[in-house]
């Protein structure tokens, strides 16, 4: 009999290569048909923090890790320290005795002592290398395929030459062998690959940056700040290929105005930050708004207030993105749960600031923006570009008025460089002209304007998403990145207690999809689920549906849901 | 005859005070850009906030009245989406030295080319009149009636030590003068800098028309050697009893746009979008 589900974890020294770790060890079983999640856990150093990667592996469609671990491995004596306790009983852990003066205190687990750093030495390898040794020496005692690894590594170093690809082959073959041949028995029966249709390696990030690509962004601003500095690497590999000029600017202040600079010229253009970069672009949020210049905002969170925890993950910010900036305006919000509605969530936010003239923002957290999850590929057929009311040369109407009013708000736009357009995109309120005005009608009109295009996105987007029973009287409600551990907890209260619930997504945030949300949960009972301490989506539905939930469940320590533990927080309140 | 009345919005006419440096400002500004024969829809002028970014209301191009401070890199995003705009910053002392500091210097740094004016009457106009990053150190103010403490920001040395590459001074008293080196700047590919004496009547009662006048001197073309940075910096720096106007300094260098240029032949903002395909990206994560 074999095993169709494992759950991995390596940890080791900051500098170790655990996070090329994560993706390629993710790959190796995506190759081979499997699900896979994958997510890093570190602290903010560079040096000697303790990283890890835990990586869930399942046949069947899994989004959202689980504890304990079947494997371990230890790359170094703190993991072994740190992480013992996340073994199940029986599980695996794989570690290098020479490398740790105290032997594992546990005796209900498989201790499969491997000399990572002498096999390494003997081939001379650096040491780094022991991390593809212990991914070599997990493939043996799991009993999966080789070849798929070293297909995986293949992928992730064949830009640095053949002789790199060996050497990491290598030093992986030397891991494998050397435990086949001192533990033959794969763990559970061993592991084989699958027929099906093909997955991607993924993260939020990876999604929301061919997204971009392929809505056509060409100018991005982004000062590096985790959870999204790895855009930054993403468009830095590809910028040239898609002529996309990506500039790192002194600070998010002067980004956000260099993004609106080159939009207002005519480029789809973009920043990306996490809050703290964002609380000092807020300024500009409201200078794209007033001067109705379309702009595309990336805000992945992170625990805050302040620096926070630079490198874990949160939902904190979804109330400061609404409210950022100030005055009345309308800003589309759109929060994606996953690596595909990062993909169609990025692109749909370039034709909305397009159609719309106004920020939109694409907000995601650590753990969706980062975390690697199987995705099948992109079906673009249906994805147009809409550049809304953008006039073309020659097409300019002799008594053009930029911000003239309009039943949606919306007016027709050119850039410099067009004849006949010209005007003055104001920050200070002005008339349909964009010439200033102090004049209380005609601000009350300049305002209700802009205002009104909530309505108008209102009126074309559903903003929802249900899944699961769509008739159960109790509806898990929840965004973002907790939708991963919702679909997985309600899986498992499918099969462990015949329990078969309902989940609202709330998908976009503002416009606030009021009247859908009310239908779902008016009359049932609400349990709402949210990885802050505010309840921020709760308070908002309160607000726009008049509902109050009957449960929160609440997580704010920095970490995501584990969806074996959202399962029975969920029961608790059943 | 250079039209400058095509920069005219019609039908409205400046707010500033009577007798303001603004006006002369202005007046130059439409000279140089009807003598570099500037075509009013492929011109963006980005103006801060202030008695000077109110510029915006009265100039005929194409024009984002932006931030209080952010104009520079406003700036710099529309000429990097578009090359083949003339992009222009008109911005105060404030503005610029004060909020935008950092902005300008990174801006020279990286020599794209925009032209930035700045209106330097040492004060803040348009808040009634606190000191200003340039106003002199013991200069009383009502917010500040002890008298200023703290040295004054001296942006032409700042400039060409971050690398602009066109660095002048003008004062708005001298019309024909400052419409010249306006044009110049304007011409020059590169970043430019051009920090233009403009006394404001209302507020500023030590940087009056009188010590304007006092202390300004043209620097003489035909001697002055404007290719030497070191002559630069040094001249940059008089800013006691003689304040040098004309260009300080101007240098060909590649500019940011030079260095990119392989990126696209056209325009970033003229790139066709409607068929990018990603399936080549999507195949890396298989
Ligand atoms: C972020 C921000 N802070 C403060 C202000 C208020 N404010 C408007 S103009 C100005 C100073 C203007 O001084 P300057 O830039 O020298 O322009 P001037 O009016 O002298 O031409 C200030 C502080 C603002 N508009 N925005
Ligand atoms: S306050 Fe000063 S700068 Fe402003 S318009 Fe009046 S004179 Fe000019
Ligand atoms: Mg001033």
């Amino acid at each position: 009999m074999s095993n169709s589900q494992l759950n991995w974890k390596i940890g080791g020294e900051a500098g170790y290569g655990i996070m090329t770790v994560g993706e390629i060890f993710s790959k190796a079983f995506i190759k081979g048909g499997y699900y896979v999640v994958a997510h890093t856990e570190y602290p903010s150093l560079i040096r000697g923090g303790h990283n890890t990667f835990q990586i869930r592996i399942d046949a069947r469609q899994i989004r959202a890790p689980i504890q304990p671990v079947d494997v371990l491995v230890a790359l170094n004596a703190e993991t072994i320290e740190l992480d013992l306790d996340d073994l199940i009983p029986g599980g695996l852990l794989v570690y290098d005795a020479a490398n740790s003066k105290v032997a594992p205190a546990r005796e209900d687990i498989t201790r499969c002592d491997v000399p990572l750093t002498k096999l390494m030495a003997d081939l001379h390898l650096p040491k780094v290398a022991i991390n593809m040794a212990a991914m070599g020496a997990s493939i043996g005692l799991i009993g999966y395929e080789l070849a798929l690894l070293n297909a995986a590594i293949e992928d992730a170093f064949g830009h640095k030459g053949e002789k790199i690809v060996e050497q990491n082959v290598g030093a992986a073959k030397a891991g494998y062998e050397y435990v086949t041949r001192t533990y033959p028995e794969p763990y559970k029966g061993g592991m084989t690959s699958m027929e099906g249709p093909p997955r991607m390696t993924l993260t939020g990030n990876d999604a929301i940056c061919i997204g971009a690509l392929k809505a056509g962004m060409k100018f991005i601003a982004i000062y590096p700040m985790t959870p999204t500095h790895t855009i930054m690497t993403y468009m830095a590999a590809h910028a040239r290929e898609y002529g996309v000029m990506m500039i790192q600017p002194e600070d998010e202040i002067a980004g956000i105005n260099l993004a609106i600079g080159a939009s207002f010229a005519g480029a789809r253009s973009m920043v990306a930050t996490s809050g703290g970069g964002f609380s000092l672009m807020v300024e500009g949020l409201g200078l794209a708004a007033a001067t109705e210049t379309p702009l595309v905002v990336v805000e992945g969170q992170r625990p805050g207030p302040s620096t926070g925890l630079a490198t874990r993950t949160a939902q904190g910010d979804l109330r400061f993105c609404l409210h950022a900036s100030q005055g009345d305006f309308f800003r589309v919000v759109l929060a994606p749960g996953d690596p595909e509605e990062c993909f169609y969530e990025t692109f749909r936010a370039f034709n909305l600031a397009d159609a719309l003239q106004t920020p939109v923002l694409v907000l995601t957290d650590k753990h969706l923006a980062t975390s690697f999850f199987a995705t099948e590929p992109f079906n673009t057929d249906g994805l147009h570009v809409d550049r809304g009311l953008l006039l073309a040369e020659g097409k300019v109407p002799p008594d053009f008025k930029r911000y003239e009013t309009t039943p949606t708000g919306v007016s027709a736009r050119t850039v410099p460089g067009t004849e006949g357009g010209v005007f003055n995109a104001n920050s200070d309120e002005h008339d349909e002209s964009g010439y200033f005005s102090e004049d209380a009608p005609v601000v009350a009109t300049s305002v209700d304007k802009r205002c009104r295009k909530y309505f108008t996105a209102a009126a074309s987007l559903d903003g929802i998403k249900l899944h699961g029973n769509l008739s159960s009287s109790t509806v898990l409600v929840g965004w973002g990145s907790a939708k991963g551990a919702i679909l997985d907890a309600m899986d498992f209260l499918r099969a462990k207690d015949g329990i078969d619930l309902g989940f609202l997504q709330v998908l976009f945030m503002s416009p606030f999809p009021s009247q859908p949300v009310k239908e779902r949960l008016e009359g049932n009972r609400v349990i709402l689920i949210e990885n802050n301490r505010g309840a921020q989506l709760g308070s908002l539905i309160k607000e726009h549906a008049q509902i109050r939930p009957n449960h929160t469940i609440l997580k704010y320590d920095g970490r995501a849901f584990n969806a074996d533990e959202l399962y029975n927080l969920i029961k608790e309140v059943l | 005859m250079e039209d400058v009345h095509r920069y005219d919005v019609p039908g409205t006419w400046p707010t500033w005070c009577p007798g303001c440096g603004n006006f002369g400002i202005w007046n130059a500004m439409k000279s140089a850009y009807a003598s570099t024969d500037l075509a009013p829809h492929k011109t963006a002028i980005v103006c801060g906030i202030g008695c000077s970014g109110n510029l915006s209301y009265w100039i005929n191009t194409y024009v984002l009245h932006s931030l209080h401070g952010r104009s520079v890199p406003v700036a710099q995003g529309v000429k990097l989406a578009n090359r083949n705009l003339t992009v222009i910053v008109h911005a105060g002392d404030g503005d610029t030295y004060g909020e935008g500091l950092g902005h300008l210097l990174h801006a020279a740094r990286r020599n794209i080319d925009i032209t930035v004016f700045v209106h330097d009457n040492q004060v803040y106009g348009l808040t009634t009149g606190q000191p200003s990053p340039t106003s002199f150190k013991g200069t009383k103010w009502k917010v500040d009636p002890e008298g200023v403490v703290a040295s004054p920001v001296t942006p032409l040395p700042l400039a060409l030590l971050a690398g602009a590459t066109f660095v002048g001074r003008g004062f708005s008293g001298e019309n024909k003068h400052l419409s010249d080196l306006m044009t110049k700047a304007i011409q020059h590919k590169g970043f430019s800098l051009v920090d233009i004496g403009q006394p404001c009547v209302t507020w500023n009662h030590v940087n009056t028309w009188k010590w304007w006048n006092d202390h300004v001197y043209k620097l003489d073309e035909t001697e002055y050697d404007r290719s030497n940075y070191e002559l630069a910096l040094k001249k940059a720096q008089e800013v006691g009893d003689k304040l040098p106007i004309g260009v300080l300094y101007e240098a060909d260098k590649p500019t940011f746009d030079d260095e990119y240029r392989s990126l696209n032949a056209e325009p970033l903002a003229q790139v066709p979008i409607d068929e990018i395909d990603v399936s080549k990206l999507m195949a890396k994560h298989l």
